[in-house]
C-alpha cells in the first residue's frame, strides 16, 4: 500500500503542468490586485519625489561665469617668487613634462612671469587679493576661496563644457537643468534655469547653447537665455487689440488641440509645449515686473555702478540676477566673456575687471542687506587658469598667459560656504600642494549645498544611470559652514 | 480512495495560493484593494490563531515524541491542514496591512515572516511521501524551527497592533512627554537636556534605531555610550568636518548653548534628579537651562500633501524629504490676497521659513503670521510696512532671522521690537538711511548680527556715457538720431558745432535730432550729486555722390578684404572691431583704387573714414593723392593731402582706438569721370612703439564725395 501510494503521489507530467497550472493561475490571481505590475514605470521619478534629500543649506544658486578663464596669478593667487624670477626660465622640475596646448607647445622658452599688480591680504582669512579688484577685496570677509580647483580639459570648449556639465562631450545636461529637473522652480511664474549673457572687450571665447542644455532631461529644463537688449524676454508684451482674456480663451483651445495629439501621437514634446505656453503665459504677468531694472533705487544703482542699467552688460546682468534670484529662479547662469589673455593680458585684464569688479561684489552686498545671502549660492570663476610663464613676448610689464588646467581659483559666497581660503598651489603657482578640488568635487559640493546627494540623483537615459558627477565627485566638506 | 480525492483537493488549493501569496507579498508595496477584500482582511487576527497552535502542537509533537504513533494518514492531515491555514492567513495578513498605518519596518519583517511559515508547512506537506520525511532527526529539526520561526515572526505581528513593548519585560523607561510643570519643579534634565537630545539626537539613538549602538532613553544607556564607549559628550564637540562629529552634518546642529549645556550636565555627574533650583543663580548652567526654551514635539502626525497648498502665486514646500518644517514662499503681489494666509492655518506649526518679499501686507496679514509659532525666518522685504505695523511678530519665539529691506526705519521702534524678540540677525535696508544710525542698536544689542547695507546715495561717482542710438553715419537726405541714457532725471547735453558740451550752455536734448548735413555730434549726461560722463562722439557724413565702379589697384592685405571695393561705397561702417570684414586693411603696399562715375562729376570733398588703433599697429593716413581723368587711362594730380602732423604729434605709445575723418577739399573743382587715389601708410612705426621700424596699418572703411 505504500509503496503504491508513494507512486500515486509521486510527480508525473501531467501531475507537474496541472499544478503548475495552478500555481500560475495562483500568481496571476495575486497580480489581478496589483494595478500597473506590468506597466513600465519611470523609476526616475522614485528619486524626484525624494528631493531634497536632507536640509538645504543653499535655495538658489546665482554663477557668474567668467566665461576665457581670468588669471588666478593677477587676481587671487599671490605668488611673489614669481616677480622675483621674472623672465627666467620656468624650472622642468616644476612643469614635468605635462602637456601644453597647442599655442605655446612650440615655444623654446618658458619665461615666467610675475604679476604686474599689487596685492592686498585679507588678515582674517589670510586671502589676497589684486588691486585689479579692490571692491571684491572689499568684500573678502563674505567669500570662500578655493585656490586649488583643477580639471582635466586645456582648451576653452571641453573645459567650459565640462564645468557646466560635468562632462567634455556636449550632450549631457548643465547643472542649472539638473537642478531644474530635480528641484523645479519656486516660483510657477519663471523659469528655473536662466541664462544672461555679457561681453567684455578682452580677448573672448565663444558661449554656445549647448551649455545650458537639458541635454537628456525634459526640454522645459533648458536654460530660458534672456535677451541683452532692452526687452530681456521678446515677444512678451500682448499684441494691440488682444488683451489677456481672449489670450487665455487661444491658449486654452491651442492647449486642447496639443492634448488631443498627445493622446494620439503619445509624444512627450507636445506635454513640454503646452507647458512652455502656460509658461510663457504667466512669465507675462511676472517678467516685466522682475526685470525692470528702473524702479531701482539710486544707491542700488550706486552700489553696482551706473552701467547696471544699460541692457547687456554685467552689471545690468548682476542686477538683474538678484532680481530674478529673489523672485525664486533657482539657478541664474552669468557668462562674461573676455578673459582669454593670451597676450597683452594686464591691460586686457584691467578692463575686465573694471567690468566685474564692482558688479560682482554688489550683487553680494545686496544679497547680504535683504537677508537673502544665506540661501543663495553665489560662484565666481573661470574654466580653468592661465600658465605663470608668458605666452608670447615678455616685457617688463606686459605679458600674455597660455591655457593652465592644473590650479586655478575660483570663489563662492553664501548659501551655507564657509568664507576662508581652502587649498594651496606650489610657489610657482604650477602645481597644487594642498586639498586639490576636481570639478566633479565642485559639482558634488554644490548639489551637497543644494540638499541632493549627488550620488542618488540620477537619470536614466540609454540604458544607464547618468548623474551631474557621473562617477566620481567627493563633497568638500571643509568649505560647508 | 474519497480520503484521498479530497486530500489532493487541499494539494491544489495549496498550489494556487502560495504562488498568489509569493506575488502579493514582493508587490505589497503596489497593491490596491477594494472594499470586499479589506474586510476580508479583517479576519487575520481571528483565524491567525488556528496555525499558530496547530504548527506548535506538531512542532512539540515531533520533538516530544519517539515512537510517532499517530496513524500516517492523520499526521498528513494535519499537516496539509496546517499549510493551508498558515497560507490563509498569510493572505488575509497581506490584505489587511493595505491602508493601514503600521511601523514599515515591523510590517516587512512580519509579512516575510508569516510567507516563510506558510511556504515552510507546504514544503512539509509536498514532500510527505518522501523516505527521509520519516527520520526521526528530521522531524525533530522541522518541530524546531517550526516554533522558532512562528514564535519570532507572529510576535512581530502582535507588536504591529500592542505596540513594541508588547510581551517586553517591564524596564524603567524615561517619560518622553514634554512637561508642563513650572521651572522651579522642574529638574535640569527635564527642563533642557532631554528636550535637546529629543530634538536632535533621539531621532538616530533611541526609540526605533540604535545607531552606533547609543540609545538615548535612559539615564544608564546614555552613560553608558555607544558601541566603543562613546559618549555624547566625545563627538558633539568635534569640528563639523570631522566624520564622527554629531550630530551628523547634514541634519540640525547643536547650538553653542546647547553644546553647553549638554556638556556641563554630563560634567555634573549626568544627575537625573539635579533639580534646576538647587544650582546657583550665577552658576552657567542655570543661566542658561532657564533660558532654554523646548522645541515643540507635537509634530503634524500624518505630513499632509502640500499640493493643494501651491498655486502659482504661493509655494509650500517641505525643507527636505521626509523633513516635517515647512517653507512658504508668496510671488506676485498684485494677486496677493490675505485669504492665501489664512488658506496655511492647517500647517502653521510647521512653517518655519516664510518670504514675502514684495507682497502688499497689512496689520491683518501680520496678525495672521504672529500665529506661526514655530517661524523661524521671515522675509518682509519691500512689503510696505512699517515696523510698528510688525509688532505682533516680536512675540514670536523661535523667530531667528528677519528681513525688512524697504521699510522705513525708525530706531526707536525698531529698538522696542528688538527688546523683546528673541532675534538673531535682523537685516535693514531703506533709501536715505544712514547706516551709523544704527550704531547704538548694534551696543545694545550685541549677541543680534544687524545688517545694513551701504548706503551710497551720497557717494559720487561718475555717470556712464549716453547712447548715440543711430547706427549709419551716412546722411543722404537727412537722418534721426536718438540719445537716450537709462538713469532717472539725468539731462543730455549736445553739441553739433564741435565743441565741448557743458551743463550751461549746450542745448538740452528733448527729440531725436534731425541732421542734413556733416556734423560731428558731441554729447555728455548731467545729473546733480553725479560727476559728468564722459564725452561721446560721433561723425555724420554727407554723401552726395555715389560712384559706379571701384578698381582697386592694390590689394588689401587678404586677412582684412572685407567685401571688395564695394566695402568703402556700401555706405556701411566699421567699429572699432577691424576684424569684423566691414574694413579694408593695407600695410605692405599703399592704398590705391580708381572711381569711375557714369557721367562727369565734380567733386568738392572728398572723405575718408579711417580707424585708429595704436596697439594694434593702426596709424593715421599720411598723404592722400588725387589725381583725375576723361578716359580713365592718363591721370594727373589734382590735388595733395598731407596728415603726417597726426603721427608726429604722437610721442609716446598713446594707446589710441578711434574712427577719424580724413577730409581732401578740392578747389575749383572741375568735372570729371574717373578718379584715382592714393593714401599712403605710414612706412616705419616709431621708435617708442613695440613694433618699431615695421610698416603700420591704414584702415579704410568708408569715402564720401560731397
Amino acid at each position: 500500500m505504500n509503496e503504491f501510494l508513494e507512486h500515486g503521489l509521486n510527480q508525473n507530467r501531467r501531475k507537474f503542468l496541472s499544478k503548475l497550472s495552478l500555481g500560475l493561475g495562483g500568481m496571476a490571481l495575486g497580480s489581478l490586485m496589483i494595478p500597473g505590475i506590468f506597466d513600465a514605470k519611470n523609476e526616475d521619478d522614485l528619486f524626484n519625489n525624494v528631493l531634497p534629500h536632507f536640509a538645504p543649506k543653499a535655495k538658489r544658486v546665482i554663477y557668474l561665469f567668467q566665461n576665457g578663464a581670468p588669471s588666478q596669478l593677477d587676481l587671487f593667487d599671490y605668488k611673489p617668487m614669481l616677480q622675483q624670477m621674472h623672465g627666467e626660465d620656468l624650472p622642468a622640475s616644476i612643469r614635468n613634462g605635462q602637456r601644453l596646448t597647442g599655442m605655446t607647445a612650440n615655444q623654446t622658452k618658458f619665461p615666467l612671469a610675475g604679476t604686474r599688480f599689487n596685492f592686498t591680504q585679507n588678515k582674517n582669512t589670510g586671502a589676497y587679493f589684486s588691486e585689479t579688484i579692490p571692491h571684491i577685496a572689499s568684500i573678502s570677509d563674505e567669500l570662500c576661496i578655493i585656490r586649488s580647483l583643477y580639471t582635466e580639459a586645456i582648451n576653452h570648449d571641453p573645459a567650459l563644457t565640462f564645468f557646466q556639465t560635468g562632462a567634455q562631450v556636449g550632450n549631457r545636461p548643465s547643472m542649472g537643468s539638473w537642478i531644474s529637473y530635480g528641484l523645479g522652480s519656486e516660483n510657477k511664474n519663471l523659469p528655473a534655469f536662466t541664462v544672461l549673457l555679457s561681453k567684455g572687450k578682452g580677448n573672448g571665447q565663444g558661449v554656445y547653447s549647448k551649455l545650458w542644455s537639458n541635454g537628456f532631461l525634459d526640454s522645459i529644463h533648458q536654460g530660458v537665455q534672456f535677451s541683452s537688449g532692452e526687452e530681456p524676454v521678446k515677444y512678451l508684451s500682448d499684441p494691440e487689440f488682444i488683451d489677456r482674456g481672449d489670450k487665455r480663451k487661444m491658449l486654452d483651445e491651442i492647449a486642447e488641440l496639443n492634448e488631443q495629439s498627445y493622446k494620439e501621437m503619445g509624444d512627450p514634446e507636445i506635454v513640454t509645449k503646452i507647458q512652455q505656453y502656460e509658461l510663457a503665459y504667466r512669465m507675462q504677468m511676472e517678467v516685466p515686473e522682475v526685470t525692470s531694472l528702473q524702479n531701482e533705487p539710486e544707491s542700488i544703482v550706486k552700489m553696482y555702478g551706473p552701467d547696471c542699467l544699460l541692457p547687456g552688460t554685467y552689471a545690468a546682468n548682476c542686477l538683474l540676477a538678484r532680481k530674478l534670484s529673489e523672485s525664486g529662479v533657482r539657478f541664474v547662469q552669468l557668462y562674461h566673456q573676455g578673459w582669454d589673455g593670451h597676450n597683452n593680458l594686464p591691460n586686457e585684464l584691467v578692463g575686465q575687471c573694471k567690468d566685474v569688479d564692482q558688479p560682482s561684489a554688489a550683487l553680494i552686498k545686496d544679497l547680504k542687506q535683504r537677508g537673502l545671502l544665506d540661501e543663495t549660492l553665489v560662484i565666481w570663476g573661470g574654466e580653468f587658469g592661465r600658465t605663470n610663464y608668458c605666452q608670447g613676448k615678455l616685457t617688463k610689464d606686459n605679458y600674455g598667459r597660455d591655457h593652465h588646467p592644473r590650479c586655478f581659483t575660483i570663489w563662492m559666497a553664501g548659501g551655507g560656504t564657509k568664507p576662508g581660503v581652502y587649498g594651496e598651489t606650489d610657489e610657482f603657482g604650477y602645481n597644487i600642494t594642498n586639498l586639490p578640488v576636481h570639478v566633479h568635487d565642485f559639482h558634488a559640493t554644490v548639489m551637497h549645498l543644494m540638499g541632493v546627494d549627488h550620488e542618488k540623483f540620477t537619470f536614466k537615459h540609454l540604458g544607464r544611470r547618468y548623474r551631474l558627477t557621473d562617477v566620481a565627485g567627493n563633497v568638500v566638506k571643509e568649505i560647508i559652514s | 480512495m474519497k480520503k484521498i480525492t479530497s486530500l489532493s483537493f487541499i494539494e491544489n488549493l495549496l498550489w494556487l495560493l502560495n504562488p498568489c501569496l509569493i506575488v502579493l507579498c514582493i508587490f505589497s508595496d503596489h497593491l490596491t484593494i477594494g472594499a470586499w477584500l479589506s474586510w476580508l482582511g479583517q479576519w487575520h487576527p481571528v483565524i491567525l490563531h488556528f496555525p499558530i497552535v496547530v504548527g506548535i502542537v506538531i512542532g512539540i509533537y515531533y520533538l516530544v515524541s519517539d515512537k510517532y504513533s499517530i496513524p500516517n494518514l492523520v499526521e498528513k492531515y494535519i499537516i496539509y491542514l496546517y499549510a493551508l491555514l498558515s497560507s490563509i492567513v498569510a493572505l488575509l495578513g497581506i490584505l489587511i496591512s493595505i491602508g493601514g498605518n503600521y511601523d514599515k519596518s515591523l510590517l516587512i519583517t512580519h509579512q516575510w515572516g508569516g510567507l516563510s511559515i506558510a511556504l515552510l508547512a507546504w514544503l512539509w506537506a509536498l514532500t510527505q511521501n518522501f523516505s527521509w520525511h520519516e527520520k526521526i532527526i528530521v522531524k525533530k529539526w522541522f518541530g524546531a524551527i517550526s516554533i522558532i520561526v512562528i514564535i519570532f515572526f507572529t510576535h512581530k505581528g502582535g507588536q504591529l497592533t500592542h505596540g513594541k513593548e508588547a510581551l517586553a519585560l517591564p524596564s524603567k523607561v524615561i517619560t518622553t512627554i514634554p512637561n508642563n510643570k513650572p521651572d522651579s519643579l522642574l529638574t535640569v534634565y527635564e527642563k533642557a537636556v532631554q528636550p535637546i537630545l529629543m530634538d536632535k539626537c533621539v531621532g538616530c539613538h533611541g526609540g526605533d534605531k540604535t545607531k552606533g549602538e547609543l540609545k538615548l532613553t535612559s539615564i544608564e544607556l546614555i552613560k553608558k555610550g555607544g558601541k566603543h564607549g562613546d559618549k555624547i559628550t566625545d563627538r558633539i564637540h568635534l569640528p563639523l568636518a570631522d566624520e564622527k562629529h554629531m550630530p551628523p552634518n547634514d541634519k540640525k546642529q547643536l547650538t553653542k548653548e546647547e553644546l553647553s549645556i549638554l556638556t556641563k550636565w554630563m560634567q555634573l555627574g549626568g544627575d537625573l534628579n539635579k533639580a534646576l533650583h538647587d544650582l546657583s543663580k550665577q552658576d552657567s548652567l542655570y543661566i542658561l537651562a532657564s533660558q532654554y526654551i523646548a522645541p515643540r514635539f507635537d509634530k503634524i502626525k500624518e505630513q499632509p500633501d502640500l499640493t493643494k497648498y501651491n498655486s502659482n502665486y504661493v509655494s509650500v514646500q517641505y525643507d527636505f524629504h521626509g523633513a516635517s518644517t515647512i517653507n512658504v514662499n508668496f510671488f506676485q503681489g498684485a494677486f496677493y490676497k490675505t485669504a492665501f494666509l489664512e488658506n496655511l492655518a492647517p500647517l502653521k506649526t510647521a512653517i518655519v521659513s516664510l518670504n514675502m518679499q514684495s507682497i502688499p501686507l497689512h496689520k491683518e496679514d501680520i496678525a495672521i503670521i504672529a500665529g506661526f509659532e514655530n517661524l523661524e525666518k521671515i522675509n518682509l522685504n519691500y512689503t510696505k510696512l512699517s515696523i510698528e505695523d510688525i509688532t505682533p511678530l516680536s512675540n514670536l519665539q523661535k523667530l531667528r532671522s528677519i528681513s525688512l529691506a524697504g521699510m522705513p526705519i525708525d530706531t526707536k521702534v525698531l529698538s522696542n521690537f528688538l527688546q523683546k524678540s528673541k532675534l538673531k540677525k535682523i537685516q535693514v535696508w531703506t533709501s536715505g538711511f544712514k547706516p551709523k544710525d544704527l550704531d547704538p542698536l548694534r551696543v545694545k544689542f550685541p549677541e543680534i548680527e544687524i545688517t545694513v547695507g551701504d548706503n551710497l546715495e551720497d557717494s559720487v561717482m561718475k555717470l556712464n556715457k549716453p547712447l548715440i542710438q543711430q547706427d549709419s553715419s551716412i546722411i543722404t537726405d537727412k537722418i534721426h538720431v536718438p540719445l537716450k541714457h537709462f538713469l532717472k532725471g539725468v539731462t543730455i547735453k549736445y553739441t553739433l558745432d564741435d565743441s565741448e558740451p557743458d551743463s550751461i550752455t549746450s542745448p538740452t536734448y528733448t527729440a531725436p535730432l534731425i541732421l542734413t548735413k556733416n556734423t560731428t555730434l558731441k554729447t555728455k549726461v548731467f545729473k546733480p550729486g553725479w560727476l559728468a560722463s564722459d564725452l561721446v562722439q560721433k561723425s555724420f557724413y554727407k554723401s552726395e555722390f555715389y560712384p559706379d565702379t571701384i578698381i582697386l589697384q592694390t590689394l588689401p592685405d587678404p586677412k582684412y578684404k572685407g567685401m571688395g571695393g564695394h566695402t568703402i561705397i556700401d555706405h556701411e561702417l566699421g567699429d572699432l572691431n577691424f576684424g569684423n570684414g566691414k574694413w579694408l586693411g593695407y600695410s605692405k603696399t599703399n592704398m590705391e583704387f580708381i572711381m569711375q562715375f557714369s557721367k562727369a562729376t565734380a567733386i568738392n570733398e572728398i572723405i575718408f573714414n579711417a580707424l585708429i588703433n595704436t596697439p594694434s599697429y593702426i596709424f593715421p593716413i599720411q598723404t592722400i593723392q588725387v589725381e583725375a581723368s576723361d578716359n580713365g587711362k592718363e591721370f594727373h594730380v589734382i590735388q595733395n593731402a598731407d596728415f603726417t602732423a597726426i603721427t608726429k604729434a604722437y610721442t609716446k605709445e598713446p594707446n589710441i582706438n578711434q574712427t577719424q575723418a580724413f577730409k581732401v577739399k578740392l578747389n575749383k573743382a572741375k568735372a570729371y569721370k574717373y578718379y584715382k587715389l592714393t593714401l599712403r601708410n605710414l612706412k616705419k612705426l616709431p621708435i617708442w612703439h613695440p613694433g618699431k621700424g615695421t610698416p603700420a596699418w591704414i584702415f579704410v572703411d568708408e569715402v564720401f564725395f560731397n
